[in-house]
């Protein structure tokens, strides 16, 4: 089969296949890209106004003027949906970027900080992974008022300790290699090896990391503004308004299952592009092994 | 003679056990002198101590006894081995590891220039050039990655970045031995024009010594961590004074050979 293929790629390089960029990659970066955008441009997008209550048409069902229905005060559920991306994305992207820079920072610590920091790190890893992060949520917005950069700070919180793991341990393993001893050797610090040299070697797999994380977040957001802990109403999120649909679920099944759907497909647009740069790295890997 | 270069006094290094398994004394008692200008040949089999003495001449290893001198002065802290790393090099013994997988090999050899601060950014990428005629490369090399040389090129880029702080001493560690026997010949005839060129002092390590006869002024025989004989290559290769030493000798494989 490889040998079939091969000679057409020769004749045809198309980019998607010099890029090694494969078919569920590109489909999550599509689905992923129309989600992004449509968040982006939701004010244009929207039908209506997402807070803007209609009590002469209340619970109406899925139609050809109120493509996803109205909610229990008469809001357009789509304008909603749509708008509530905006939350999602916001808190769970930055969320992830947060999250991978704190994970980072620390993998890069424990591998090539300080000897004495070194097991003080290790533990702050193991704690904050023990510790259930629906409760440390709770706590925290027991506390302060939930809000956007609270949300985001949940976010950082919940998943820095996973991308500190993952770096931590791609660090340790290049740093037993010659190539850092060779640095040392020409004189290079502590902290220009783990970043010139180390961190380029864990950066494919932050890339798959942002990914998985992400698509997590949004869960996580949507779960914690189904509790009630996330962005407060009327501001529009998926997890709020599945909260706000919750007790006519037997009746007005659109209220939850539309928003749940968005969260859904969002999610399923990251993990594919996550699989997607996973075996992307994989393939770019036997490509350079063997050529 | 004139006083040593280079000085390894008295080296015991300890290896601790792994998991309850006995500690490995890996040197027991070792010295060995380097003087300016000459080559110092290490030979002895896999074990024997020769890579885990070099990687202590060079600091990558921290002797359990003893001391590493340089130019006479006893080298102990971090800041005293960056001073000596301006003028004692190492190359590596894998051409394959000791590279950096994802630095372009120009930014590799341009790194030591950077981190010394020894020319203004301007004019590395000349001197990266100068540095890739010096042993052999295209300059186009520059703009590639580790994985797109073979290994006689890997070795030869290490070698350029050994070289690219103009040293004064080089240690060489089994840098052949993952080589062709035609890129062998190749590496070594560049690395005695080098030393040649560049005035440089080498301690050159191998089990090979058909290699090390070629390259040495003076042999150092290591045997389980000790040094069992030591002398002008002359002395060493044809009055072997040690029964290992003449072991060693008569497995050189053509050297015996039954004359037709």
């Amino acid at each position: 089969m490889t040998a079939a293929a091969s000679p057409a790629r020769r004749a045809a390089p198309g980019l998607l296949v010099r890029l090694e960029i494969g078919a569920g990659l590109a489909a999550g970066l599509v689905l992923l890209a129309a989600i992004v955008l449509a968040a982006v441009a939701a004010p244009l997008l929207a039908p209506a106004d997402p807070n803007a209550p209609n009590l002469m048409a209340v619970r109406r069902p899925p139609s050809a003027e109120a493509w996803f229905g109205t909610d229990a005060v008469g809001r357009d559920l789509f304008s909603r949906v749509l708008h509530g991306a905006r939350v999602s994305l916001l808190v769970a992207g930055a969320g992830m970027v947060g999250s991978l820079g704190l994970g980072t920072l620390m993998g890069l610590l424990r591998a090539f900080g300080p000897e004495p920091l070194r097991p003080v790190v290790d533990r702050m890893i193991d704690i904050q992974l023990a510790f259930p992060y629906v409760l440390l949520a709770i706590a925290v917005t027991s506390a302060v008022r939930p809000s956007t950069p609270v949300l985001i700070v949940l976010m950082v919180l919940a998943g820095w300790a996973g991308a500190a793991r993952v770096v931590r341990a791609i660090a340790l393993r290049e740093r037993e290699n010659d190539y850092v001893k060779a640095a040392e050797v020409i004189g290079a610090s502590r902290l220009r090896i783990a970043v010139r040299h180390v961190f380029p070697s864990v950066w494919p797999a932050l890339l798959v990391l942002a990914a998985m994380q992400m698509a997590a977040m949004i869960v996580f957001e949507a779960t914690l503004s189904f509790l009630g802990m996330g962005v407060q109403p009327p501001t529009p999120s998926w997890g709020g308004i599945m909260l706000d649909g919750r007790q006519f679920m037997t009746s007005a099944w659109w209220l939850t299952l539309l928003p749940g759907l968005a969260i859904m497909v969002t999610s399923l647009s990251l993990v594919l592009v996550g699989d997607g740069l996973e075996a992307r790295a994989e393939r770019l890997r036997m490509r350079e092994a063997g050529a | 003679m004139n006083a040593p270069i280079l000085h390894a006094v008295a080296i015991e290094k300890v290896f601790a056990g792994r998991r309850g398994g006995a500690a490995v004394q890996a040197l027991k008692g070792v010295s060995a002198v380097l003087h300016a200008g000459e080559t110092l040949g290490l030979v002895g089999e896999s074990g024997s101590g020769k890579t885990t003495l070099a990687r202590i001449l060079i600091g990558i290893e921290q002797p359990t006894a003893g001391e590493v001198r340089f130019r006479g002065r006893p080298v102990r802290s971090r800041a005293e081995w960056r001073a000596v790393r301006r003028e004692v090099q190492y190359v590596f013994q894998d051409p394959f590891t000791a590279l950096c997988p994802t630095m372009p090999i120009g930014a590799a050899l341009a790194e030591p220039l950077a981190i010394h601060r020894l020319c203004p950014p301007a004019e590395r990428p000349g001197q990266v050039e100068r540095m890739l005629g010096l042993v052999g490369l295209d300059p186009g090399m520059a703009r590639r990655l580790p994985s797109q040389l073979s290994g006689g090129q890997r070795q030869r880029v290490n070698l350029a970045r050994a070289l690219m702080l103009e040293p004064k001493v080089l240690i060489c560690d089994e840098i052949v031995s993952g080589l062709d026997v035609s890129v062998q010949a190749q590496v070594l005839a560049l690395l005695v024009e080098l030393q040649r060129k560049l005035g440089l002092s080498l301690i050159f390590i191998s089990h090979d010594l058909r290699v090390i006869r070629y390259m040495s002024d003076r042999v150092q025989v290591m045997l389980l961590g000790e040094t069992v004989e030591e002398g002008s290559a002359a002395e060493v290769f044809d009055a072997p004074r040690h029964s290992y030493t003449r072991a060693l000798l008569a497995a050189i494989p053509d050297r015996n050979r039954a004359p037709a």
